[in-house]
């Protein structure tokens, strides 16, 4: 575990040495803090409204965050290195997966400053932001494990890119034709999609099934990860 | 790979069984009662929840929120929040006049609830998965408004709202025939605002039906010749008459158009009635001390500073003669006893039984016409004191919470505060705190 | 290097551009302050005349002494995401409200049906496809002048 760690902490670094991870995290605070601005114009302090569209810009900015795990390591020629490495797969998934994670806590950390800023000026209901950001992080998380299978599919960040936000964004709408379809479809896919699953988060609950979903998105990402590796080794 | 494919699936499976949820919003407002929960998956069929609500206002989004639970579930309760200004049509579709109405539809039948809160919604799907209505029989022969009747004057919105409740109002004449009798059929006798006399076996048949267990609403009225106080007196209630009027909270410059905002009961029939609109009422007394087993409340009170003038033909002012405020303008009883027998629920065995009596008393009658029933709580009023009366109170127990507001208008000098904070210092201070580590960085390897 | 460079570039720009669309200065007809939308923002002292003219072409003149009350004309509600014009009356209006503009020029309002509670009217300026919620109670009376009748609610 600890190599997985090291893998995480080197790429976590060299994320925000870079000036891609510090216009990550700069352009996503800005971004939350105009969607913040389109929220409150209910005249509501309450921010269900904020975190909703957060959890679908949290879906292409995973998509960024992994382009670089593996594609770009490919592309560089690094990702033989990797992989050749006295590490087993599911340890340098694992690694990529933390750092990514580690890149992901990071800009939400500085997001905070949004419901800093509608506490000084309202009286937000404190559950919901709680559980927007569990929520939050909880998908971020399984986003970005989806993105590594992908990158780990890839040697052009880009392709790597491109083809995470179209899983993503494949998944998201299944929830949304889902109605329109027969039993069992409809359930299979309503329960498939994410969309089904942040409505819990946004109004100030915790439900097993969604962590469960988001934890299991999150497994399956990241083990569709280790066989694209363990075929391609 | 496969097994643990399976465990993820596995445990999946138990999570949406489960339905366990942790609740950290105030007051745990989207958790449903034990009641709500085992009343959502007990419904066998496809039941659609349409609430009409303003989608731009908080209430929408707590609508979505509450509803989602239902759907949750039970995957066959759908919902859906429709604006009425955005989709006129179909709010005309429906027949809905009124923002916050949730249509609930079952297999054909419909039921409305007032609101998007967990006890209106529960409720409603309980009255549906019950089926049937029950009747509640209207006196007619006094000069009542018609329940067919369309006009301001007419009753039929009155009428509408009690059929999307599952009650089916019908009329009742006991003028005519020999033996005047309600019906076993009544659910409740309601007495809409009669403006001439009951007859005394009238008085007399009304009054042995509510001594035998009998729900009597009585809609009074100062302008009418009618005493109603033979029916409601045995009840701990009185019908003072007179023209209520309060200088403090009234519509308009009319001082006889009364609000009425403290409803000081913990009574059923008072819940979520918010404040109400008593034209040209007179005043109630309620004798609270009558007799044991006997609960007389005050259900409505104008405020301190209305008065009662005793003639209002002669004049309205505040004078000797003047009853003053605050004045109550609606009552309900509730008489408990018990009686040696008659108990005939198990067969063969015969012993005591509890006989309960419901009346409820308001002094005005105006409130439930056409013209005034979608005022203020004025309807809520009307289906609460029927249910009440119809027992049908609370079918079920809610325990989330209604909406809470937390106003924060939007001015452009917070806008601008957002935008300067998040767009402009955060996003700085980091590319500033990278251009400082780039740097030093630099300067190392230097 | 480069990819990161344009990630940065399109993210620095989205909020830049994200935040021009949604501020209170950008192009728009009606003049939103503090949550109020205005279909007409002129007041009085602003205008000429105001007449109330019926899809039937009869036409009256607003009493001037009447003009605050339609003008500034505020709305109630404007409809963010309207259905198609035929839904609200506004694809053959009832009636128009027409400003004369000491400074040159006309202002429309056509007004629509009823909502579906009675309480309010639809309504847009001619030229754009905005749907505002107007009080039924402020446009009855001048609506009356030219025969168009608003039936109270309920």
């Amino acid at each position: 575990m600890s190599q997985a760690v090291a893998i995480a902490w080197r790429d976590l670094r060299s994320t925000y040495v870079s000036p891609f991870g510090i216009g990550v995290t700069a352009g996503f605070v800005a971004l939350s803090g105009v969607l913040l601005t389109l929220a409150l114009g209910a005249n509501q302090a309450r921010l269900d409204g904020w975190f909703g569209p957060l959890m679908v810009v949290v879906a292409v900015l995973a998509s960024l965050l992994t382009m670089r795990s593996f594609a770009e390591e490919e592309r560089a020629g690094s990702l033989e290195l990797l992989l050749t490495a006295p590490l087993r797969l599911w340890q340098v998934v694992v690694g990529k997966l933390l750092g990514a994670a580690g890149v992901l806590a990071a800009i939400t950390v500085a997001t905070v400053v949004c419901p800093l800023l509608v506490g000084s000026m309202g009286d937000p209901d404190g559950g919901p932001i709680v559980t927007g950001y569990v929520g939050l992080l909880l998908a971020g998380v399984a986003f970005l494990a989806v993105g590594l299978a992908v990158s780990s599919a890839t040697s052009n960040p880009l392709v790597a890119a491109a083809g995470s936000m179209a899983l993503l964004a494949g998944l998201w709408f299944a929830g949304v034709v889902a109605p329109g379809l027969g039993h069992p479809a409809r359930d299979v896919l309503q329960y498939l999609s994410p969309s089904s699953h942040v409505t819990g988060f946004l109004r100030g609950t915790l439900a097993l099934v969604d962590v469960t979903y988001f934890l299991s998105l999150g497994l399956a990402g990241g083990a569709g990860a280790v066989a694209v590796l363990s075929a391609r080794r | 790979m496969v097994l643990g494919a399976a465990v993820v699936v596995a445990a999946n499976f138990g999570a949406v069984r489960s339905d366990r949820q942790i609740d950290l919003s105030a007051s745990r407002r989207f958790t449903l009662s034990p009641e709500s929960r085992a009343l959502a998956r007990a419904v066998p069929a496809p039941l659609h929840i349409t609430a009409f609500l303003n989608t731009g206002a908080p209430a929408a989004r707590d609508a979505r929120f509450l509803l989602s639970r239902y759907h949750e579930l039970n995957h066959r309760i759908t919902a859906s929040v429709i604006d009425p200004d955005t989709h006129p049509g179909e709010a005309r579709r429906l027949g809905v006049g009124h923002y916050a109405t949730v249509v609930l539809t079952y297999r054909g039948r419909r039921v409305d609830a007032p609101d998007a809160e967990e006890l209106e919604v529960s409720t409603a799907v309980l009255r549906l998965l019950r089926g049937g209505t029950k009747t509640v029989c209207a006196l007619t022969g006094h000069g009542e408004p018609d329940l067919a009747d369309t006009s301001p004057d007419g009753l039929s919105e009155a009428a509408t709202a009690l059929r999307r409740n599952t009650f089916e109002p019908v009329p009742l004449d006991l003028t005519t025939g020999p033996n005047a009798a309600v019906p076993a059929g009544c659910a409740a006798v309601l007495e809409l605002g009669a403006r001439q006399p009951l007859l005394t076996r009238e008085v007399e048949a009304l009054a042995a039906y509510a001594k035998s267990a009998g729900r009597l609403l009585v809609v009074a009225s100062p302008l009418s010749s009618a005493d109603p106080n033979p029916l409601v007196a045995p009840w701990g209630m009185h019908f003072l008459g007179g023209l209520v009027l309060d200088p403090a909270r009234s519509q308009g410059v009319d001082q006889s158009d009364v609000v009425v905002e403290d409803l000081p009961s913990v009574n059923p029939v008072d819940e979520g009635v918010g404040r109400l609109e008593f034209p040209a009422g007179g005043g109630v007394a309620a004798d609270r001390g009558l007799r044991d087993g006997l609960t007389v409340s005050v259900l409505a009170r104008t405020s301190d500073r209305s008065y009662v003038a005793p003639h209002p033909e002669t004049s309205i002012a505040f004078g000797p003669d003047s009853v003053p405020g605050p004045v109550a303008v609606a009552a309900a009883a509730d008489d408990s006893r018990v009686e040696a027998t008659g108990e005939q629920r198990v067969p063969g065995v015969s012993g005591p039984r509890v006989v309960r009596t419901r009346v409820v008393l308001t002094g005005a009658d105006t409130w439930l016409t056409n013209g005034f029933i979608d005022h203020l709580g004025n309807r809520r009023l009307l289906l609460n004191a029927v249910g009440w009366l119809a027992q049908e109170e609370p079918l079920v127990a809610a325990t989330s919470r209604p909406n809470l507001s937390r106003p924060l208008p939007l001015t452009p000098e917070r806008r601008a505060r957002i935008l300067v904070v998040t767009v402009g210092l955060v996003p700085g201070a980091i590319v500033g705190a990278g251009l400082v580590v780039a740097a030093l960085r630099r300067r190392a390897v230097r | 290097m480069k990819l990161g460079a344009t990630a940065l570039v399109l993210l620095a720009l989205a909020p830049s551009a994200l935040s021009a669309c949604t501020s209170p200065s950008s192009p728009s007809s009606s003049v939103k302050g503090a949550g109020v939308d205005r279909l007409v923002a002129e007041g009085p002292s602003a205008l000429t005349g105001i007449s109330v003219v019926a899809a039937t072409g009869r036409e009256a003149a607003v009493p001037a002494g009447e003009w605050a009350r339609v003008a500034p004309l505020v709305a109630a509600r404007r409809l963010s995401r309207p259905e198609a014009p035929a839904a609200y009356g506004l694809d053959h209006p009832r009636a128009r409200l027409v400003y004369r503009r000491r400074a040159g020029g006309e202002l429309d309002v056509e007004v629509g049906a009823d909502s579906f509670d009675g309480h309010l009217v639809y309504a847009r300026r001619a030229t754009e496809a905005t749907v505002y919620l107007l009080a039924a109670d402020t446009l009855r009376p001048y609506l009356a002048l030219v025969g168009v009748a608003l039936p109270p609610p309920g």
